[in-house]
């Protein structure tokens, strides 16, 4: 009678266990394909029909939408936020001087943070309704894939693999970089190929340690690579106690980190650039309008430098007779509305934070420790690489 | 079964119910009765598991499709789920440096993987050794009459257990081992070729030759040599009673054959070679000294040492060679045993040597007479150009020597492997001789005191009356020990050892495939604690008294 009795038990567990998972597993795998396979017979057809390739691709994108079922919540970052009253902002390991710092009191600061304070004042209307979300080198991509991050503004180099297979969209480059080489001033050391048979120090999980691969071996260049995890300074650290040779990331973080040498003249920074290093803030692929409000975002902040407008004038450029200005700062037609925002997000951006130009200036200009020259990181009318396409 | 005749399911079941009883309570009777509780109990606890495991599932399937489709493309550019690991066949893209088997950054995700479980297991397997070693010492010592040793060995114990490890590994790579000096003035105890410095421990280390094999074969026969010596004279002993020093005659008998070995295989080897041009009148090695004599113009060559700088700049020889090849240890130890002045340019490949051997910026290739022969082919002239042969013993000793930043050739130790491995076997014997003393403890007193009675000498009590018996107890924590230290090698994250961890993280950012690769990760740890919990179960279950 209890074999029965546990046959029971067991045969329930089973139907159980069937019920539960039977929805999820083999079947929901064969739906997919079935509906990735219908989304690339549609697309086939508006490619032959172009007239109404549109509609049938929007046809496409609704089913997507609808069969996503738990996720169509999840993909609208926008309600989130606006809910949540806060912006999840990733922004680095907090030991970048310049870009994004912690302060003694706790507070953080920089280049990078002052840009999550301008979405979270196009978006929540407040700059300081922000929540510094700690990533590093390795964990940045999980956490901004999670949703554990609403946006990453943290020197992350723009790439083809990030912004396609990883599935991330990268809005305007921010900052226009490029690889430095830190070395110890009495090391003789004048070019990169002076650093045959030496040490390097790098961190884990970025671009650099592919580019140091890469153009070592073109220079034929032997080399040992000690690789850290990098929580904080741990790189710069063992560089410092002489573990290597040289030390290589992103030139401006190699500026930055000059203040944390107890002697910064002991070390320098070799004249060679070993790749382009395009920093800027990335979302999540998908939600195509979060990525219009952070890509516009930045824009405004360009725009608003080629404008002159200023925190300071910003008040009184609301009375501009130039309809740029106007629409720029939302005055004039309803550009914010487009992207579920209100019309004035620009006139946030620059009243509470400021233009590009003030950001860096603030954080990287001649006043701070760095002291780093606009370079190609000026208005494109200036002979730089910034250009914001027109607020119309 | 026998059970359940006894004692069939329901209180009242054995009793006829009595008339007045209502079902009401007969239900009631059921519910409030222990065994159904239970039971009940049971099924609402599998449910629950049941629920939650469904929601996990969900949960990652949802995560999976936020993914997106790039990152289940395959080859063919289709998309499915059984490609979630074609990636790993692409090129890593990155360096490891401190490797046991070849590894250049153009090897494949696969290959940087196996590398680092190759460098988890290097690391790992010797502090197990080491602690238990040391544990076992510092076990004892706790124990020790000795108030000195015991009082040492319970601070060592005392401090150790209570801090946490990363903290302990992070204090031995940055306050102990980047302390040590710089490498310009590492420290070289009693002048040996040891050198110890911020970099690692570097010190000369014998390199085998492609010759070595043939006298790898003889030492082989000696091995066969000595166990048929062996035989042999024992055999007569039974026989005759008449004694002899087998072990000697063994041994004297594997020396000679190894000797003879190394003269073959010495004169037998011809694969070493050095391309030079005609021009230099160099016919064989040893013309070199004449050679160095008549560029410096001079009549010996321990007048070198008066030569003003510029001079001996000018008269060096400038040698290529292949980075890392055994042909440079070879050809290196040659000219410095002559007290030629050289200088080596090391290249990546053939080609690259080639190129500088044309150019002129070396005079001349030492390399494997194979790789001379085919490159000499791609020279404009080749006869104006010719192999000499290059002798070469069996084995040569790499010795280290300065270059321009660091130490080249010998064994390297790197301070990362040496910082985690202190590390761990410092944290793990703390934990260790605790065991060790429990288990020691757990021998009754009484044991003691028999051995003592019996007159065995302190030594041979421990180990002949208390380990044995101690050990039983100490085997069930010791494997949770070595289980738990071979899972801590990933804290090589912290002091850049690129264990399998590390280099995982490294790959999830390279390729942006975390799911795949964290799922990878579990199961090569998973596999590593199974492996080494079957090993010590297996022993536990031979040292475990039988109970009837």
């Amino acid at each position: 009678m209890k074999n029965k009795f546990l046959l029971g038990l067991v045969l329930t567990a089973v139907a159980v266990f069937l019920v539960a998972c039977g929805g999820g597993g083999e079947e929901a795998l064969s739906a997919l394909q079935g509906q990735v396979s219908d989304l690339e017979s549609q697309l086939e057809e508006a490619k032959s029909m172009a007239a109404d390739a549109e509609a049938k691709l929007d046809e496409a994108m609704a089913m997507g939408d609808e069969e996503g079922g738990e996720m169509a919540a999840s993909t609208n970052t926008l309600a989130t936020v606006q809910e949540r009253g806060t912006l999840l902002c990733g922004t680095g390991a907090g030991a970048s001087p310049g870009f994004a710092f912690i302060q003694e009191d706790g507070s953080w600061e920089g280049f990078n943070v002052d840009f999550c304070k301008v979405f979270a004042a196009a978006i929540l209307g407040d700059p300081e309704a922000i929540e510094p979300v700690v990533t590093t080198g390795t964990t940045r991509f999980p956490i901004l894939q999670s949703g554990d991050a609403d946006v990453l503004s943290n020197n992350t180099t723009w790439t083809f693999s990030r912004d396609t297979a990883l599935g991330f969209d990268f809005v305007p480059t921010v900052f226009y970089d490029g690889q430095g080489m830190m070395v110890r001033a009495d090391s003789g050391i004048e070019t990169l190929a002076d650093l045959d048979g030496g040490s390097v120090c790098v961190a884990t999980g970025t671009t650099t340690e592919k580019n140091l691969a890469d153009v070592f071996r073109q220079l034929d260049i032997d080399y040992e690579a000690v690789v850290f995890e990098d929580t904080g300074d741990t790189t710069r650290s063992a560089f410092a106690e002489g573990r290597c040779d040289g030390y290589t990331t992103d030139t401006s973080a190699l500026v930055g980190s000059l203040v944390l040498f107890d002697d910064p003249s002991e070390v320098k920074i070799l004249p060679d650039v070993m790749s382009k290093e395009p920093l800027g803030p990335l979302v999540r692929h998908g939600d195509d309008n979060w990525f219009d409000i952070i890509k516009w975002s930045v824009n405004c902040t360009i725009q608003a430098e080629e404008l002159g407008i200023t925190q300071a004038n910003v008040d009184d450029m609301l009375g501009s007779d130039n309809p740029t200005i106007l629409n720029t700062l939302g005055v004039e037609g309803d550009l914010g509305q487009a992207i579920g925002l209100n019309n004035d997000f620009c006139y946030q951006i620059i009243s509470q934070v400021g233009n590009y130009g003030e950001i860096f200036t603030r954080h990287l200009g001649p006043d701070t420790p760095f002291n780093l020259s606009r370079g190609v990181n000026a208005q494109w009318v200036d002979g730089g690489l910034l250009y914001s396409p027109p607020f119309r | 079964m026998a059970q359940t005749t006894v004692s069939p399911p329901g209180s009242g079941a054995d009793i006829p119910p009595p008339e007045e009883q209502s079902i009401g309570s007969r239900v009631m009777s059921y519910i409030f009765d222990i065994r159904f509780l239970g039971v009940l109990g049971q099924i609402a606890f599998i449910l629950l598991l049941l629920v939650g495991a469904q929601r996990i599932f969900s949960n990652f399937g949802s995560n999976v499709d936020k993914l997106g489709r790039a990152q289940f493309i395959c080859r063919d550019g289709r998309f499915a789920y059984r490609c979630a690991y074609d990636f790993m066949d692409n090129e890593a893209g990155f360096d490891i440096d401190d490797t046991a088997l070849d590894y250049v950054n153009t090897d494949s995700f696969w290959w940087a993987l196996t590398n680092g479980i190759v460098n988890t297991f290097r690391v790992g397997l010797l502090a197990l050794v080491a602690t238990t070693f040391l544990g076992t010492t510092m076990g004892i010592a706790r124990m020790s009459d000795n108030w000195l040793v015991s009082r040492l060995s319970l601070a060592y114990i005392e401090i150790i257990r209570n801090t946490p490890i990363l903290v302990q590994l992070l204090l031995i790579y940055f306050s102990v081992i980047l302390a040590l000096p710089d490498i310009k003035e590492a420290v070289q105890p009693f002048n040996l070729p040891i050198f110890l410095s911020n970099r690692g421990l570097i010190m000369a280390w014998p390199q085998f030759m492609s010759s070595a094999s043939i006298w790898i074969a003889f030492l082989v026969l000696g091995v066969i040599q000595f166990q048929v010596m062996w035989m042999f004279l024992s055999r007569r002993e039974e026989k005759t009673g008449q004694e002899s020093s087998k072990f000697t005659w063994g041994l004297a008998g594997f020396l000679i054959i190894a000797a003879i070995g190394w003269i073959v295989s010495t004169a037998v080897a011809e694969n070493e070679g050095l391309l030079i041009p005609n021009s230099s009148r160099i016919d064989e090695v040893e013309d070199f000294e004449k050679l160095m004599l008549a560029r410096a113009g001079i009549n010996h060559l321990s007048e070198l040492a008066e030569l003003p700088q510029e001079e001996l700049d000018a008269v060096t020889l400038n040698v290529c060679v292949l980075r890392e090849s055994s042909s440079e240890a070879n050809f290196v130890n040659r000219l410095a045993s002559e007290g030629i002045p050289f200088k080596i340019s090391r290249n990546g490949s053939p080609a690259k040597a080639m190129a500088k051997y044309r150019d002129g910026s070396c005079e001349m290739f030492a390399a494997p007479k194979s790789v001379l022969a085919a490159e000499i082919a791609t020279l404009e002239t080749p006869t104006d150009h010719l192999i000499v042969p290059v002798k070469e013993r069996p084995l040569v000793w790499s010795i280290p020597r300065f270059e321009k930043f660091n130490i080249i050739g010998g064994l390297l130790l790197t301070p990362e492997y040496f910082a985690l491995f202190l590390g761990l076997t410092i944290f793990y014997a703390g934990g260790l001789a605790e065991v060790v003393r429990a288990g020691i403890l757990s021998v009754s007193k009484g044991q003691t005191e028999a051995a003592r009675a019996l007159g065995l000498s302190e030594g041979q009590r421990l180990n002949l009356i208390v380990l044995p018996q101690a050990l039983r107890v100490i085997i069930p924590p010791l494997i949770s020990t070595y289980l738990s230290l071979m899972k801590d090698t990933s804290l090589g994250v912290a002091v850049a050892f690129q264990e399998v961890y590390l280099v995982s993280q490294t790959l999830m950012n390279q390729s942006g495939r975390a799911l795949q690769i964290m799922i990878v990760l579990m199961i090569i740890y998973l596999s590593i604690s199974i492996f080494f919990s079957a090993i010590l179960n297996w022993y536990n279950d031979r040292v475990v008294i039988v109970e009837r």
